[in-house]
């Protein structure tokens, strides 16, 4: 400044000069930093200056920065080259800058993106807003892939044309892995529940809402999600008597007391009852922090199982205890009878006392042997001897077997056969054995003098025999329960009341073991039965029946040779006065090898075989008679108690005509020994 | 008398070793000093060197004191910390107080 005011005073020039004072401070105080070098730049017209050594720090600073990284960092020049990379590049993609400064991008990995839309919308990011950051994969020169999360910018210049493009890539493949397997487990978990039909639920205690899988309502009766569900809903839906007790057991495991167990009962929306199992824990860790998470499962099947289980146990209780008083019925009379015997020589009292000993040990053998029968089906046991069987044979012998007590009661029995032959796909002896038994029934249950009838008609694809009398009847509230076992029944006439025994029942189970039916018609007391049988009709020719020909009543008494082999004298002696009676000769042996003796000295036509004998058992007497030339056309018939298939097999094996079970049935032997000698 | 609020503007260029010191340098100053009462910008001239141009600058650091007035400018890495007091109309003696 060159003018000096005209009118200056002490305060401006002092003020003046102040200001001076401190500019000149100020840019001595400058010089003095640029001397000592305390400046990083200088300025000199529009340019920008930075000291060497200020410059080199400043990329020594960058330069560590980027060696420090983990993550991969490339630049790529416009045309895709690259013209850096960090530390952690050369690593990832494995390549030194010496090679890969200059390369294009693709030498050191491709880019491969999960969809094709993905790629298209990373370069549109590209373009604008000229950065994208997303997960692809990148394969690299050895042909192993990567998956990374990238972050790719455009770089440009101060006009804003691209001059390239900074790349950094993250490997997340640790990360991937990691997602994959929770995934993974998820699944398991989700399939094992799923499979298990267990819900799973989880009960925010702070909020009271609730997070459950579909499974879980389910549980409760509904088919979708339920939208409002927290606690106190599930309470409405617990049985009333059993709200208390869960919902002090869910407070407790929320208090810490420990985890909750427990069944109950709930009622589903269409108000039915089910039973459900609930476990409940106190969740650690996660959010929120104060939860109970816990399973649920339908247990309603397991319940109704289990009550089934006690009600069949009870049920096994009542059939022992009606078995052991069934079996005790025809004891009675024969201890009777047997003290009779022993106290009188009445001719007529005697007669009498054995009459009742046959007829109740004739009913106490065929309850045995029915319910071994029964016993045999239940354990699916029981075999059918199937083969092409003539209806005729069948309806024939089984009119055989009971006519001694229709002659007894002066019963009529009308039989009406199919005019043509009929052929069935049955097992014979069971199939008899269920024939008899109905008409066994008609008989008993019919006042003397009555009238049954036996008939057997093709309907379409079935046959049906039936059986029909004209006697007590059933009433209609009974008739359901006919073919359980041990069902009462009274009979009109005032006799004693007498157990049907298990006959129907087992009548029942073989007919449907054929895979026929059995059903009872009765119009009720006093007006008659009819037992209709329905069996699948084998469409076949008529081929050779399966039984013999019932032996022809009126043929002379024959006389024949029979030895007795048993070991028990009273048996054995018994047996020989019968036959005896009977008009045959005998001869005895009392165990195995004297058997075989006796049939070489005696040669009997017909041997009764005992199987339990001592020295050798009936089976190997049998099979040493047999390889004999006189012992090869004799007639062997095994007595034993033993009556299973394996029991008859093994007879059948060793060469025995025929096995019959103990206490053999007099009138059976009898035929027996009438028949026709095998040549 | 009411405390004055002080506008200060750093020109660095950023990452070099003087300007980091002068950035640290200043900020603790003003928390230590002027707390609450100042308001600080921090330019990087490399990215904006026409600044540079505008405020007449002639080397970086430099630090200039734009409220209260008068202006006022410094250049270097600001640990001269007395100095800088003295330019800035400061006591030599921290502010009562807290900083924060």
């Amino acid at each position: 400044m060159n003018t000096v005011p005209a009118h200056a005073d002490l305060a401006s020039l002092q003020r003046e000069n102040a200001a001076l004072k401190a500019r000149l401070q100020e840019a001595e105080d400058t010089l003095h930093a640029l001397r000592c070098g305390e400046v990083d730049a200088i300025m000199v017209g529009e340019h920008v200056y930075t000291l060497e050594g200020s410059e080199a720090a400043a990329n020594r600073f960058r330069s560590d920065v980027l060696a420090q990284m983990d993550d991969a960092v490339l630049v790529l020049d416009a045309s895709g080259h690259v013209i850096y990379l960090n530390p952690a590049a050369e690593r990832q993609y494995g390549v030194a800058p010496s090679w890969a400064l200059g390369r294009p991008r693709a030498s050191l990995y491709t880019e491969e993106w999960p969809d094709a839309a993905d790629e298209d919308a990373a370069q549109r990011a590209m373009q604008d807003p000229g950065y994208w950051r997303g997960r692809n994969l990148h394969r690299r020169a050895d042909g192993s892939a990567l998956l990374v999360e990238c972050a790719h910018s455009a770089l440009r210049d101060e006009r804003g044309a691209v001059t390239g493009k900074l790349v950094v890539a993250r490997d997340v493949s640790a990360r991937a892995a990691a997602e994959a397997a929770l995934h993974e487990s998820r699944a398991r978990l989700h399939f094992a529940l799923e499979s298990a039909r267990i819900g799973d639920w989880e009960l925010d205690l702070d909020t009271g809402s609730t997070r459950r899988s579909l499974r879980h309502d389910q549980c409760f009766g509904y088919d979708a999600p339920v939208p409002d569900w927290n606690f106190e809903v599930c309470l409405q839906h617990v049985h009333v008597d059993d709200r208390i007790a869960v919902h002090q057991a869910v407070a407790r495991a929320a208090d810490g007391g420990g985890d909750a167990h427990f069944e109950c009962r709930v009622v589903w929306p269409d108000a039915t009852e089910h039973w459900i199992e609930v476990h409940a824990t106190l969740a650690v860790g996660g959010t929120p922090v104060r939860r109970l998470v816990g399973i649920v499962c339908d247990i309603t099947e397991r319940k109704r199982a289990e009550a089934a289980l006690r009600e069949a146990d009870g049920r096994k209780d009542v059939f022992l205890a009606t078995l052991a008083h069934e079996l005790r019925n025809p004891l009675a009379p024969i201890r009777n009878a047997v003290r009779i015997l022993q106290l009188t020589a009445e001719p007529q009292a005697r007669e009498r006392a054995l009459a009742t000993l046959e007829r109740q040990l004739e009913h106490l053998v065929r309850l045995l042997d029915d319910l071994m029968d029964v016993s045999r089906i239940s354990r699916g046991k029981m075999e059918l001897r199937r083969a092409p069987v003539a209806v005729a044979a069948v309806l024939l012998n089984a009119v055989d077997s009971t006519r001694p007590l229709f002659e007894q009661r002066r019963h009529e029995l009308v039989l009406n056969l199919p005019p043509q032959p009929v052929v069935l796909d049955a097992d014979p002896t069971r199939l008899t054995q269920v024939v008899v038994n109905l008409l066994d029934n008609a008989a008993k249950y019919t006042p003397d003098c009555g009238l049954i009838t036996l008939s057997a008609q093709p309907q379409g694809d079935t046959l049906l025999i039936s059986v029909q009398d004209n006697g007590i009847g059933i009433h209609p509230a009974m008739l359901p329960r006919v073919f359980d076992m041990f069902t009462q029944v009274k009979r009109r006439t005032g006799a004693a009341t007498e157990g049907m025994g298990i006959g129907l029942a087992l009548v029942q189970r073989l007919v449907e073991l054929h895979g026929g039916s059995v059903r009872a018609l009765s119009e009720g007391e006093a007006r008659g039965t009819t037992m209709e049988l329905r069996l699948p009709l084998q469409v076949a020719t008529a081929a050779a029946p399966a039984l013999a020909a019932p032996a022809a009543p009126g043929l002379p008494p024959t006389s024949r040779r029979v030895l007795v082999a048993e070991d028990n004298p009273d048996s054995a002696s018994s047996m020989v006065m019968l036959l005896q009676l009977m008009g045959h000769q005998t001869a005895v042996a009392h165990d195995g090898l004297q058997a075989v003796a006796s049939a070489r000295e005696f040669l009997p036509q017909v041997v009764l075989m005992d199987i339990g004998l001592p020295g050798c058992d009936g089976y190997e007497a049998a099979r040493r008679i047999r390889a004999q030339d006189w012992g090869r056309d004799m007639l062997l018939v095994a007595l034993t108690g033993w009556g299973q298939d394996t029991d008859r097999e093994r007879s059948r094996q060793a060469g025995i005509n025929h096995h019959l079970l103990k206490p053999v049935d007099p009138k059976r032997l009898e035929v027996l020994l009438r028949l026709p000698l095998p040549d | 008398m009411p405390e004055r609020a002080y506008r200060l503007s750093l020109y660095v260029t950023s990452p070099s070793p003087r300007s980091a010191r002068a950035i640290v340098n200043v900020r603790a100053i003003c928390d230590a000093h002027l707390p609450g009462r100042y308001e600080l910008e921090v330019i990087d001239i490399t990215t904006q060197p026409e600044l540079a141009r505008s405020e007449q600058l002639l080397a970086a650091p430099t630090l200039i004191k734009r409220e209260p007035l008068p202006v006022r400018r410094f250049v270097g890495d600001m640990s001269r910390t007395d100095q800088l007091l003295r330019g800035l109309d400061l006591p030599a003696r921290p502010a009562r107080g807290r900083t924060r």
